[in-house]
């Protein structure tokens, strides 16, 4: 019976740990989509200063992230967005309009396809 | 590199810890189960180890749920008859009354070879000498010999021992340090021992090994003296 509830105890953990990276990765793809939205309306707003201050704290808030993301998904994902994320601020500081604005969709879309990817549907598990 | 290392060193305490929550089954005759469940956290374990780009929770969950699933599989084929059933099978007789059950060697898909490499293995080259024989679960075949075929025991001779015949010599000493709960089981003191010792001129310190029985009947095989090299 020992035994028994303490497999019973690392399972629920175990269980818990996988929900808990569910519940993170979640709000993290929700945030950094809303702020990608951010960035791309402060540029479209002409607003160049808060455009670069909004990049360099998303840059800042991923780079924390992607430590935390990387602990329970593969990291070759978690690096195109860092990619991505990188270059935001060179092409809207040097008016690449066409590329930053073709990165910040990449950017929300990579976003969603990693949760999409991650969640526990039929057709991921299959 | 060193990452590599670290991981394996990690998982390999993580394996160790698992098969030793699963239990001795896991290390004794197989389960089907037990032995998919054994190749799989093998298998699994490796992928972290070969690809420092996945994380090693990617092996660790795996690992333990493989464990938590195993555990709880072999506390309901505990409970269970009828899961026991479904999950292990039941044992089939092959050879009964000392007659070959050719349909059910058919049903497991064994041929003669296969019965008498496991005979032999047993050591019983004449199948006449067989009255009952049955594959386990497990795969083994265990043997049950004709009375004319049977190893002479203490009873068929008329002889009986008494209670000390009937537990084995105990190791009391290991290494240099005394094994207290095989001292019980042998019903000897340590004041027993303390005396042997004292008799023999040594330490428990200086043993390498001493066995015991309940006849208080002693080996004792005293640690080599590492010999010093000479200086050139």
């Amino acid at each position: 019976m020992k035994r028994l509830l303490m497999v019973t105890v690392i399972f629920l953990l175990t269980a818990g740990m996988c929900a808990a990276s569910l519940f993170i990765l979640e709000k993290r793809c929700l945030y950094f989509a809303g702020k990608i939205d951010e960035i791309t309306q402060s540029a479209w707003k002409d607003q160049p200063e808060t455009t670069l201050g909004l990049i360099e704290e998303l840059n800042e808030k991923w780079h924390k992230t992607e430590i935390l993301l990387s602990r329970f998904m593969r990291g070759a994902q978690l690096d195109e967005l860092t990619a991505i994320f990188a270059r935001m601020g060179p092409l809207f500081t040097y008016e690449d309009k066409a590329e930053f604005y073709a990165e910040t969709e990449r950017g929300k879309i990579l976003l969603e396809h990693l949760w999409l990817t991650e969640r526990p549907t039929l057709k991921n598990v299959f | 590199m060193t990452i590599v290392m670290l991981r394996t060193a990690i998982l390999y305490l993580i394996i160790i810890l698992a098969l030793r929550i699963m239990g001795k089954r896991q290390l004794g005759e197989l389960q089907p189960s037990e032995l998919v469940t054994t190749i799989l956290i093998s298998n699994i374990a490796t992928l972290p180890i070969e690809d420092t780009g996945i994380p090693m929770t990617v092996g660790i969950v795996p690992i333990f749920t493989l464990m938590c699933f195993e555990v709880f599989t072999s506390f309901l084929v505990l409970k269970s008859r009828k899961i026991r059933k479904i999950v292990t099978g039941n044992p089939v007789i092959v050879i009964r009354d000392g007659k070959i059950q050719q349909q059910e060697l058919e049903r497991l898909r064994l041929n003669v070879d296969d019965i008498m490499t496991q005979l032999r293995s047993q050591d019983v080259f004449d199948i006449e000498e067989v009255s009952f024989a049955i594959v386990e679960t497990t795969g083994t075949l265990s043997v049950y010999k004709k009375f004319s075929a049977r190893e002479v025991t203490a009873e068929m001779m008329g002889l009986s021992g008494d209670t000390a015949d009937e537990a084995p010599p105990m190791i009391v000493i290991s290494d240099g340090n005394i094994i207290e709960q095989s001292l019980s089981l042998c019903n000897l003191r340590k004041e027993w021992l303390r005396e042997i010792l004292a008799q023999n001129n040594m330490r428990a310190e200086e043993v390498f090994l001493m066995s015991c029985d309940r006849r208080a009947n002693y080996t004792i095989v005293a640690k080599e003296k590492k010999e010093k090299r000479k200086q050139r």
